[in-house]
């Protein structure tokens, strides 16, 4: 009894609908989920679930990828439509950009056509009531024969309303109406016709959109027809001219918030802290308790030595998820695709590659899964080998680290040029794999523009959060067991605990490894153990470098120069690198292998060993020739 | 006596720690996807 009071109360409800009209808002208002929102077509590309309690009604949420048809022509086109033929829903939530009515209806009748019960959720109210465009709910309804409900995905009544409807609607009470089953045996004398290939999908999207638009004429009014915010910002934005620059330039204030006006103060604060009170505390601490040498060493060098040094970057990780996180709620990042395509075509792509790339600045993980959207396979491969060589949020760390050391007066500039070469060599590499291992043609670039939007800040301070949280969780688990394995490695060796970590396991492996950085100007076992370490996790490389060397506080301001100067005198690093050795081990560490999560990522995402092995072992020899070029042509022009 | 309790206390970190990476690894999740409520971000496919 108790188990049939359980099912009566339980329902499933399924949101689909277009890219970019707000499925993945609504799923996060209802759930409380941290789902990602980007205001770009193509952010979920794998179905989500979720739960929520309403009514006494228990709601399990599914959260289908956006697509503009059920064609199958992409992975996510094919997951909608494998999910709604296969399950039974109760429900089945067909989320619409009220302000694009007329192109998102194409997906609705599609739907219809196929016998899938509908609630029409017109979102984004806001949006259309900015653009002056007034939707008859009542005449839309009897057009259909299905409910239509009206939503602003952030609001919270509109929300609850909703889940009011999903609780109380008997979708038996509903049916095609009449003019729509005139359609759909329309459609069906299309189909058996006689017409095939694109002969037959073309007479048939002439016959959906003729019924759309007679629909929309009795339905909707367009009251205000001027050029909207959009349209205006696009003409200086999205301009021929201006794009690229203005592009470049907000790029930079980007840089110059997160290493120069808020996250790098923040940081150095931070770092003071952990390389002084805490490390003098707990050496303090651990003298009073009698606690063993090695113990001591363990803790302070290896874990607070090695997590501290990698947690000191929390702050710039933070503020940079919170700035792209910001640009992408914003509508901008789409603009950025459009800016791009001219480019990313030349290098064999479209700038639809660019969405999924750009999510590589905080991880080549969700960039190598986003590149599912990508329309052909040959973009995808393309973009999957092409998001490793950009600098992710565990990169930073280094780019970070190695440029308030060596070059403190330019550190800023310095990163900002990593930045740029990882960028520079995503181009490059694609390019040339393009015209070389797939070779087939570039499909056409289709992407819509979405308005401009104040993003939501609790969804971006959320988002900030979320990611912020991962790196945490990462340099709580992975880092800590790493440099555990990275003290243990450099204290002993086969006799036992050595004073001398030149004499050490890691001393034996690094030197192994170091010596393929002879021409490097990196060639000693420091680096070497580090390069190894950062295969685990990038952040990995600073924890090494901060166990080996033992570093104190670093700072990144200009102004802090000498006193930089003064604490790298107390390590071996200054003797282990000179500024062009630094920068040839900058730009290596920027393009090498990949972690290991990005690579098993890319097995999975390619579903081939062969792929991700050849990804292990092309980005190594790119870094490697690219390194080796900068540090000896570096020497030719007389660097040091 | 404080070497052993600490190095103790070290050790269940470690055994958490790795007991996360593990569970990660045999899931294909990643601490990046973020872990909020039911979802696991939208950048990753997490199979509980």
């Amino acid at each position: 009894m108790a188990e049939m009071t359980l099912h009566e109360n339980m329902m499933s409800v399924a949101l689909t609908g277009n890219p970019n009209t707000g499925k993945s808002t609504i799923f996060n208002e209802i759930t409380g989920a941290r789902q990602k929102i980007g205001n770009w077509p193509g952010v979920t590309v794998d179905k989500k679930e979720g739960h929520v309690t309403h009514e006494g009604r228990h709601i399990h949420i599914i959260d289908l990828p956006g697509t503009y048809s059920i064609n199958a022509r992409s992975p996510e086109e094919k997951i909608v439509i494998d999910f709604l033929m296969e399950n039974k829903m109760d429900l089945v939530v067909d989320v619409i950009d009220s302000s694009n009515i007329e192109r998102n209806l194409f997906l609705t009748v599609q739907l219809l056509e196929k016998g899938i019960p509908l609630l029409l959720d017109l979102n984004m109210q806001d949006e259309a009531v900015r653009r002056g465009i007034k939707i008859d709910v009542k005449k839309l309804e009897a057009a259909l024969g299905f409910p239509v409900l009206l939503t602003t995905g952030r609001d919270g009544k509109s929300i609850k309303n909703l889940l009011n409807v999903v609780t109380s609607i008997a979708m038996d009470g509903y049916g095609p109406s009449e003019r729509l089953q005139a359609h759909i045996a329309k459609v069906k004398e299309i189909e058996a016709s006689g017409l095939t290939g694109s002969d037959l999908q073309e007479a048939i999207i002439k016959q959906r959109y003729a019924f759309i638009d007679s629909v929309l004429k009795e339905t909707v009014e367009f009251t205000r027809p001027g050029a909207t915010f959009s349209e205006k910002a696009d003409k200086i934005l999205a301009n021929g001219v201006l794009a690229l620059p203005m592009f470049l330039v907000i790029l930079y204030a980007v840089f110059q918030i997160v290493f120069e006006w808020i996250g790098q103060p923040i940081a150095d604060a931070l770092d003071e802290f952990i390389g002084g009170t805490l490390t003098d505390t707990v050496s303090e601490s651990l003298a009073s308790l009698e606690v063993a040498d090695w113990m001591q060493s363990l803790i302070v060098d290896g874990i607070i030595g090695g997590v501290g040094s990698v947690l000191t970057f929390v702050p710039l990780i933070f503020m940079l998820f919170f700035c792209l996180s910001f640009l992408d709620g914003t509508g901008y990042m789409a603009r950025v695709a459009f800016i791009m395509d001219p480019i990313m075509r030349r290098a064999g792509l479209t700038g639809k590659g660019v969405l999924p790339l750009m999510m590589s600045f905080g991880c080549s993980v969700p960039s190598i899964m986003g590149a599912r959207a990508l329309d052909s396979e040959k973009d995808r491969k393309l973009a999957i080998l092409a998001a490793p060589f950009l600098t992710c949020g565990a990169k930073l760390p280094i780019m970070a680290l190695f440029a308030a050391m060596f070059f403190p007066d330019n550190a800023a500039n310095i990163v900002f040029l990593m930045y740029i070469i990882g960028v520079v060599m995503a181009i490059v590499s694609t390019k040339f794999l393009s015209a070389t291992k797939y070779k087939d043609e570039t499909a056409t670039f289709l992407l819509e523009l979405p308005p401009y939007r104040m993003p939501d800040m609790k969804t971006v301070l959320l988002e900030t959060w979320d990611k912020g949280k991962g790196y945490l969780v990462k340099a709580g688990t992975i880092i800590f067991a790493g440099c555990v394995l990275i003290w243990f490695l450099g204290a002993f060796n086969s006799s036992g605990m050595v004073e001398d970590q030149s004499e050490s396991f890691l001393a034996s492996i690094g030197a192994v490894v170091g010596t393929l950085f002879t021409f490097h100007g990196f060639g000693n076992w420091e680096a070497g153990a580090s390069v190894i370490s950062g295969i685990l996790a990038k952040e990995s490389v600073i924890s090494t470098i901060g166990v080996l060397y033992g570093l104190p506080d670093i700072s990144a301001e200009a102004e802090d120069a000498v006193e930089t100067a003064e604490a790298l005198g107390t390590t071996g690093m200054a003797a282990a690198f000179t500024g062009l050795s630094a920068f040839a081990f900058m730009v290596f560490s920027q393009l090498y292998t990949p972690c290991v999560t990005a690579l098993g990522t890319i097995k999975k995402e390619a579903n081939s060993w062969k792929m991700m092995f050849f990804a292990a072992g092309y980005m190594f020899a790119v870094a490697w020739i690219i390194s080796l070029i900068v540090y000896q042509v570096g020497r030719l022009l007389g660097f040091e | 006596m404080a070497t052993y309790i600490i190095g103790l206390i070290l050790l269940i970190m470690l055994a958490f720690a790795c007991r996360h990476i593990w569970h990660n690894f045999s899931s294909g999740k990643h601490d990046c996807c973020g872990t909020g409520g039911d979802s696991c971000g939208g950048c990753c496919n997490c199979k509980k």
